[in-house]
């Protein structure tokens, strides 16, 4: 384990839109206002 | 993460989950395996790659990884690890979420 090189603690969080299983998209930036738990999967939940 | 979702949804925040199965596979686990937060799709692993999940030299494929965002959008706790049970517990991650 170790922290990330691209976003380490204390940076802004790199925005992203992706498109959500099932339907639609969803952008990092809309949740701002509150926390966010981003949980990068190797293959399935 | 599933099985404690309401208490991170107590500490009022949302889990985004991010998988780089094409699409089409995604969708068909989760139709039998449905989540309670979003999964988000990043076939061209370009958010992987943002946050420093992708794959390194010696490695194949995507890193499993974990970040808390504060509602002011800046990382407040980061953990990019080899296999998936190197993820950090659930209750770490609700500490951190205390002490936002």
């Amino acid at each position: 384990m170790s922290e990330s090189l691209k976003a380490p603690v204390g940076a802004a969080a790199p925005d992203f839109t992706l498109p959500r299983s099932g339907d639609g998209t969803v952008s990092l930036s809309s949740y701002r206002g509150r926390p966010v738990v981003l949980a990068f999967l190797r293959g399935y939940a | 993460m599933r099985d404690d979702y309401e208490q991170f949804k107590a500490h009022g925040a949302e889990i985004l989950a991010i998988s780089a199965e094409p699409a089409a596979r995604s969708d068909g686990y989760l139709r039998s395996h449905p989540l309670p937060f979003p999964t988000l799709i990043d076939e061209d692993h370009q958010v992987f790659d943002a946050y420093d999940a992708a794959s390194r030299l010696m490695s194949l494929g995507q890193r499993p990884a974990l970040f808390v965002i504060d509602a002011a959008g800046v990382v407040r706790f980061g953990d990019v690890g080899a296999q998936q049970w190197n993820i950090p517990s659930n209750e770490a991650v609700l500490s951190v979420l205390d002490a936002l």
